[in-house]
């Protein structure tokens, strides 16, 4: 019989605990308002710097790929793919700009690579909101990556609507900055192409004495020329290359 | 002749194999130019069919193919240049919203939303570089970059055009900046431009106070920390705003005054310093071009007094040499113009005291100039370039009509003199410095082959006598210089002048092998391959040249790279080369020589000079006189009726005069009488002493085959190549260090340079060439050591085939071949290359008739044995011999000569003005050759034709003849008969002899009309929008051969081939700026030779200014305005800050233009030309009120 009692105490207790636990939970809860707790969790810094992160490994792609990610037509130098920007595969003529307008393309290839990882990030914050118990309305994303003199510029435009209890908090835009000479290198890197493409030659150290924040360096590499163009700042280097005006060995 | 009647002349066995050596020689240096004649074609740009392609399997955009499997699949092919295609036609793909114009881009690749425009070199309104300034930075870019630039900054455009790329960096250093004072006591020290685009007002700028000045009251405080501002070299103080200061200067911490206002540069501390205060732990007013510019001192591990950053030293140390920032040098290999193999041309570069290495482009194509520039004080400033080597165009001034004289003022040529002997002496055109070759490159032979040369020694049979004991002697008479070592030495020195030929050294000093052979001199001995190895002389560079020549040999100036077509140079350069062995300076020497004495008449005039020094004071003087004169005038004629040779000759006339004037002062006959028996009685016993022998002439042959050099036989130095990080390994570095040596994980981190297979002692292995052979013949008997060739019938082989075989070997060798069994390096013929390749073929090797060869003191029999030896990488020789059998049908010869070639072909043009021209043939067997105008036998045909019948002479194409044809009309025929055996003329087998039973007709026609040019344009003055503008040059021919080559000239430039020519119209297009040109026009009928000139005057006008309004007037409620230019007009009522595309049209696209107005309004209207200028930014062309 004591025993029965015993039990039946115990799960009195029980009952009690959860019945408060569960209590406590619905004051708690109520007891953080949404809108608080959406600034306290911050979304928007959240996409932001997740974008950032997302961006980041394809800058880092673009300037070893010399404007693409994965580079197709390149020069293999000390393990290393230097795409060309500008060829000739005959000999003594000038080379063929492979990517006019380099600037569009590196932020086309920036945004393809990293669309996906961009995405992520909303994926990730929605999880983790409805795990919180808000409900996300989400809208189609527009992406799109912008080289300024200094910084990659991301503009992410989405429809983000958050919302528990009657309150939502709405999220169109969410753009973020990130610092890189990306734009300087590629302005270089276009000016040495429209060099070589005309004059079969690039004066890089007349331009380092203009510029001395560039640094140069020119390789002749096999029937090609290779360039690294580094930010002395930063470090931070664009690799190419082209094959203009080959004067092949001998006489022909 | 009969066959069994040689055969009892043999001689001994050695004399045979001596005969057979002579056939191989001769067959050795034919099959050599006939490889090269062949292997040139290939290479021809215009032989081969160009297709483009629009992109190709690696990923290329429009690329000119010749294989189409290289082409995408589904990208556009067609059988055409890509210039000539609408897609791959190049130009300036122009990005309208960032202001970038990328030149030489194909329309099919300049992407949405891109605008493709048809000049490729982007010299398109808009495309102009000016000055942009944004904020206390400058940027040089186009016009519509500012703007855009600008608009990002949130700058208000301040966009000069007027400024050049060095005046506008020029500009940071005066730009006006000082304190922009913010709200709150915040302050910034920017530009006033930034200021008021920050604040919206001017009165916020304290141009050239510092945000810490006292009274500007601000929150910014001074610091002792520093900081580098981009684009500008000191190092800057910082103040707690993060504004930059005045320059770091570790006694100004804490002065208040030096934290007030702007010092400048020459103010401040150290501006004095020759180092650029480089490394002062002081003072950072550093200054690039001195020796310092703003570093981290962390990272340099420096100690700086204040702050993190300091003057790092710019300048960099090179063998004990100090080079300031942005100097360049240039570092040479070896001795300049004596590049040893394997050399390279490096520019090194001080950048930012960091010495950089650009290795000039490998094979020498590139040679390091250097200029040095004054700076005062003694100083200089180094400035090093790599540009192109012109080497190419000096080898192509040889040909022939290639300009040997322009030689010397060709770029990168010279001429090298060649004074082995009296007639053998001539001038070649060589680089100055010479260019590399590909080891294994087949096109190496047709360099190199062009100081091959043969000198032919002439020697004459003399009576010496010793005491009473006399013998006949041969005594060299000319050229006798050539079969001693200095002319092996001086041809080597040519040889090598041609680029990596002949016997030379690399880059570590090694001997390579067989570069060169020769026979009939002695080699060159191993200290005149050492003085080779010059190492480059101490503060010896190149020169900058002539400018003019230099950007051309570039492609710079007046004309793109593209006007540089060297193919036509090489296919020029081919008839040097198909000239084979002979080439321009032994031609020259040749025509220089005079034969092997004197002719009878100048024999006999040389001999009355003599004789008339002689006998002066004799006695009857005038009796004696006219005897001798007599006795020389009739020994001549007799001399010459007898057949003497000019030495006999000689002596005859001076026996004669001796006889005649004896005769006239001893005997009573008279003086006539006297010199008749003096020169019976001379030129009878000079008769008989020519039965002996006496005064026989021989001429001798001395051949200096030059070859490609060729590597050391073995992979020691391999690795040498690995060891100099500053002068890094190549390809062809690599190769020169040894025929093994082999440059291995190419583009990796692990590239390198070592002997491919160190364990190798396994010579190679010999077997036939099965894919090489002639369709009428075959392999047999084959074994290990050797085959037979036969005809299919399995007999032996006609006389005078030409046979091509070949032997391979089961790893890269070099295989030789000679008559004998010899030593491997004594062996005197190549089998195909001297290189190490796995085919080894010969082409063209032609077995003469026995008998034929007999007959002229060469023992040659039908069966013929060659012997053959290879030797691999290693130095590996095949232990015994290789031997390959073949034999020649022995029969009477009753087969006339065949003739296998004319030159020029049958039907060929000739000059519109000639009345004469040069022709050869040529036949498969020695023989005499005539022509006539009428068809007729050998024998009626009056004119002989002068035939090189000597076996060592014969060419390429077979046995020579040439004469001088005359030309008469527009078409002319001539008909060419041959007959063999020409030893055989004079003796009683003449009847043996076989002559053509059929004419070859031969016809050389003129032109119907001369070349003449028709037009060239631009003919006329002419407006462009941009100055440089693209200007097409076109000139149109008619008449003459058609199709010729023209070339044009500006004034102080060189004459250059049209891009396109080689049809009616030539083109080019050129970039010229504005003013007025003249350029010269020249066009030649390469075929025929004939040229016609012309030249053209124009103006080019650069239109820059915006349409000016000229009238303006209101009639019937319409605005008329008439504009100085055609142009389109559009209208704003607001005001003149509207954009153009923003106006509303005025209609009118030429001068005049109305549009219908309101009283009461106020027209802004603005007017543009039809290049796009335009009135400046916020001014109108006009403005009109209509009250």
């Amino acid at each position: 019989m004591e025993n029965n009692k015993g039990q039946v105490t115990i799960f009195i207790i029980l009952a009690i605990i959860i019945v408060i636990a569960v209590i406590a939970f619905f004051v708690l809860r109520a007891g953080i308002p949404p809108k608080e707790e959406l600034e306290k969790l911050n979304p928007r810094q959240f996409i932001e710097q997740c974008v950032r992160d997302a961006v980041e490994p394809s800058i880092k792609k673009v300037l070893a790929g010399g404007g693409r990610i994965e580079p197709e037509l390149y020069k293999l130098y000390q393990s290393q793919k230097y795409n060309y920007l500008c060829y000739q595969k005959n000999n003594y003529r000038t080379c063929i700009n492979t990517h006019p307008m380099l600037k569009n393309i590196v932020e086309q290839e920036i945004e393809e690579d990293s669309e996906l990882m961009v995405k992520q990030c909303f994926s990730t914050l929605k999880q983790d909101l409805e795990d919180k118990g808000f409900s996300v309305s989400e809208g189609q994303m527009e992406f799109s990556i912008e080289l300024i003199p200094q910084v990659v510029l991301i503009h992410v435009d989405k429809k983000f609507d958050i919302s528990r209890g009657g309150t939502t908090q709405s999220f169109k835009k969410f753009d973020s900055r990130i610092l890189s000479p990306l734009y300087g290198l590629i302005m270089i890197a276009r000016e040495i192409v429209s060099q070589e493409s005309m004059y079969c030659n690039f004066e890089y150290n007349g331009f380092m004495l203009l510029y001395p924040q560039w640094d140069i360096k020119k390789i002749a590499y096999d029937e090609s020329r290779l360039y690294r163009v580094a930010e002395r700042r930063s470090g931070k280097e664009f690799k190419f290359a082209v094959r203009s005006c080959v004067i092949p060995a001998g006489l022909f | 002749m009969k066959r069994a009647r040689n055969k009892e002349n043999k001689i001994n066995n050695k004399r045979a194999s001596a005969g057979i050596e002579i056939v191989l020689l001769v067959l050795a240096i034919f099959a050599f130019a006939y490889f090269v004649h062949e292997s040139l074609p290939l290479v021809k740009a215009d032989d081969v069919s160009l297709k483009c392609c629009e992109e190709t399997v690696d990923g290329a955009p429009c690329q000119d193919i010749v294989d189409e499997d290289d082409c995408a699949a589904g990208a556009n092919l067609v059988p055409s240049k890509c210039e000539e295609t609408s897609w791959c036609r190049l130009g300036c793909c122009i990005d309208d919203y960032e202001g970038t114009y990328d030149p030489n881009v194909p329309q099919s690749s300049c992407p949405s939303p891109g605008r493709w425009e048809d000049d490729k070199n982007c010299l398109v309104p808009g495309a102009e570089l000016g000055c942009c300034v944004l904020g206390n930075m400058v940027r040089f870019v186009t016009d519509t970059q500012c703007s855009r630039l600008s608009e990002l900054q949130g700058l208000e455009k301040d966009y000069r055009s007027n400024l050049n790329e060095a005046q506008c960096i020029a500009l940071t250093m005066m730009q006006e900046i000082g304190a922009c004072v913010l709200p709150g006591g915040n302050c910034r020290f920017i530009s006033g431009q930034e200021c008021v685009s920050s604040t919206g007002n001017l009165q916020n700028f304290h141009k050239d106070y510092l945000c810490t000045a006292p009274e500007l009251n601000t929150n910014c405080e001074k610091t002792d920390k520093t900081t580098c501002i981009d684009g500008k070299d000191g190092v800057y103080f910082l103040d707690t705003c993060g504004n930059p200061a005045n320059i770091y200067d570790s006694s100004k911490v804490n002065d208040d005054n030096y934290w007030s206002g702007v010092i400048s540069f020459d103010d401040s501390c150290g501006s004095t310093s020759s180092s650029g205060n480089a490394e002062s732990v002081s003072c950072g007013n550093c200054n690039r071009f001195f020796g310092g510019i703003c570093a981290s001192a962390a990272e340099d591990n420096f100690n700086v007094n204040n702050g993190d950053f300091y003057c790092r030293d710019t300048s960099c140390e090179y063998k004990g040499e100090t080079y300031r920032n942005g100097e360049s040098w240039c570092v040479y290999d070896s001795k300049i113009g004596d590049d040893v193999v394997g050399s390279r041309h490096w520019k090194y570069v001080c950048n930012q005291g960091r010495t950089d290495i650009e290795p000039c482009a490998d094979y020498r194509n590139q040679i390091c100039e250097q200029h040095n520039t004054d700076i005062g004080d003694g100083e200089v400033f180094r400035d090093a370039t790599c540009r192109v080597n012109n080497w190419r165009a000096c080898l192509v001034l040889n040909s022939d009509g290639g300009g040997i004289s322009e030689c010397e003022e060709t770029l990168d040529c010279k001429l090298h003199p060649i004074y082995v002997d009296e007639y053998f002496k001539f001038d070649v055109c060589v680089p100055k410095y010479p260019g590399g070759l590909n080891f294994d490159a087949p096109g190496n032979g047709a360099v190199c082959g062009m100081a091959s040369q043969t000198c032919t020694v002439y020697y004459q049979q003399h009576l010496e006598c010793d005491g009473l004991k006399c013998s006949r002697i041969w005594k060299c008479e000319e050229n006798c210089h050539c079969e001693k070592s200095g002319f092996t030495q001086q041809m080597n020195n040519l040889c090598r002048s041609l680029g990596d030929c002949g016997g030379d050294v690399n880059i570590e000093k090694k001997s390579g092998r067989s570069g060169y052979s020769v026979s009939g001199a002695p080699p060159i001995s191993l200290n005149q391959y050492k003085s080779n190895a010059e190492p480059p002389v101490e503060g010896e560079y190149i020169q900058v040249g002539d400018l003019t020549q230099y950007s051309q040999a570039a492609g710079l100036v007046g004309t793109s790279i593209d006007g540089y077509e060297p193919e036509e140079e090489f296919w020029e350069h081919q008839a040097a080369i198909g000239g084979g062995a002979a080439g321009v300076g032994f031609a020259l020497a040749y025509l220089s020589w005079s034969g092997p004495g004197l002719s009878v008449l100048q024999t006999a005039e040389h001999a009355l000079e003599m004789g008339a020094s002689g006998t002066g004071a004799w006695a009857g003087f005038t009796n004696a006189l006219m005897a001798a004169g007599t006795a020389i005038i009739l020994t001549g004629v007799f001399a010459d009726w007898a057949g003497l040779n000019p030495m006999l000759s000689e002596i005859a006339v001076y026996v004669a005069i001796t006889a005649a004037v004896l005769l006239s002062v001893y005997t009573e006959i008279g003086a006539m009488y006297a010199g008749l028996w003096g020169a019976v009685i001379a030129v009878a016993i000079m008769y008989l002493v020519s039965l002996f022998g006496i005064g026989d002439t021989e001429e001798r042959y001395v051949t200096f085959t030059c070859k490609p050099w060729q590597p050391p036989l073995n992979g020691d130095d391999c690795e040498e190549c690995n060891k100099d990080p500053l002068k890094p390994c190549s390809e062809y570095r690599c190769r020169s260090l040894g025929a093994p040596c082999e440059l291995i994980n190419k583009g990796t981190t692990q590239e390198m340079c070592v002997d491919n297979n160190p364990d190798d002692a396994t010579p190679p292995t010999i077997g036939p060439q099965y894919s090489t052979i002639s369709a009428t013949e075959k392999y047999s008997d084959i074994t290990d050591t050797g085959f037979k060739i036969e005809g299919e019938d399995e007999e032996c082989l006609e006389a005078y085939t030409s046979l091509t075989f070949g032997i391979n070997t089961n790893e890269p060798a070099h295989c030789k071949y000679d008559s004998s069994m010899k030593d491997f390096d004594d062996m005197a013929h190549d089998f195909g290359t001297n290189a190490h390749v796995y085919n080894h073929t010969i082409y063209n090797f032609i077995l003469p008739d026995p008998s034929h060869g007999q007959s002229q003191g060469l023992d040659w029999t039908g069966d013929t044995t060659i012997y053959a030896k290879c030797v691999d990488t290693h130095g590996n020789i095949f232990p015994s011999f290789y031997t390959i059998d073949m034999c020649v049908k022995e029969a009477d010869d009753i087969t006339a000569p065949r003739i296998q070639k004319t030159e020029p072909e049958n039907d060929a043009l000739v000059g519109y003005n000639a009345t004469s021209k040069n022709v050869k043939i040529y036949t498969n067997e020695p023989a005499n050759c005539s022509w006539s105008l009428q068809d007729k036998t050998y024998n009626l045909m009056e004119n002989p034709m002068d035939c090189k019948n000597n076996f060592m002479l014969m060419t390429v194409f077979g046995y020579m003849c040439n004469s001088s044809l005359p030309i008469n009309s527009s078409e002319n025929v001539f008909y060419f008969r041959c007959k063999d055996q020409p030893w055989l003329e004079g003796t009683e087998q003449s009847d043996e002899r076989n002559a053509n039973q059929q004419s070859e007709t031969y016809v050389l026609r003129r032109p119907e009309n001369p070349l003449k040019i028709d037009w060239i344009e631009p003919g006329q003055d002419f407006e462009v929008a941009t100055s440089p503008a693209t200007v097409v040059l076109k000139a149109q021919t008619s008449g003459g051969a058609g199709d010729p080559q023209c070339s044009w000239q500006a004034e102080g430039y060189s004459l250059v081939p049209f891009y396109n020519t080689f049809s009616t119209l030539h083109e080019q297009s050129i970039t010229m700026y504005a003013g007025g040109h003249k350029i010269y026009v020249e066009c030649e009928d390469i075929q025929i030779g004939d040229i016609a000139t012309g030249e053209t005057e124009f103006r080019i006008i650069h239109d820059a200014r915006a349409p000016q309004v000229i009238r303006v007037y209101v009639q019937d409620g319409s605005l008329n305005i008439i504009t100085n230019e055609d142009a389109e007009c559009v209208y704003s009522t607001e005001s003149c800050t509207y954009d153009f595309a923003d106006g509303t049209d005025i209609s009118g696209t030429e001068k005049e233009h109305s549009v219908t107005v309101r009283k009461g309004k106020t027209y802004y209207v603005k007017c543009r030309d039809r290049f796009g200028n335009l009135p400046d930014s916020g001014v109108c062309s006009t403005t009109v009120a209509y009250i």
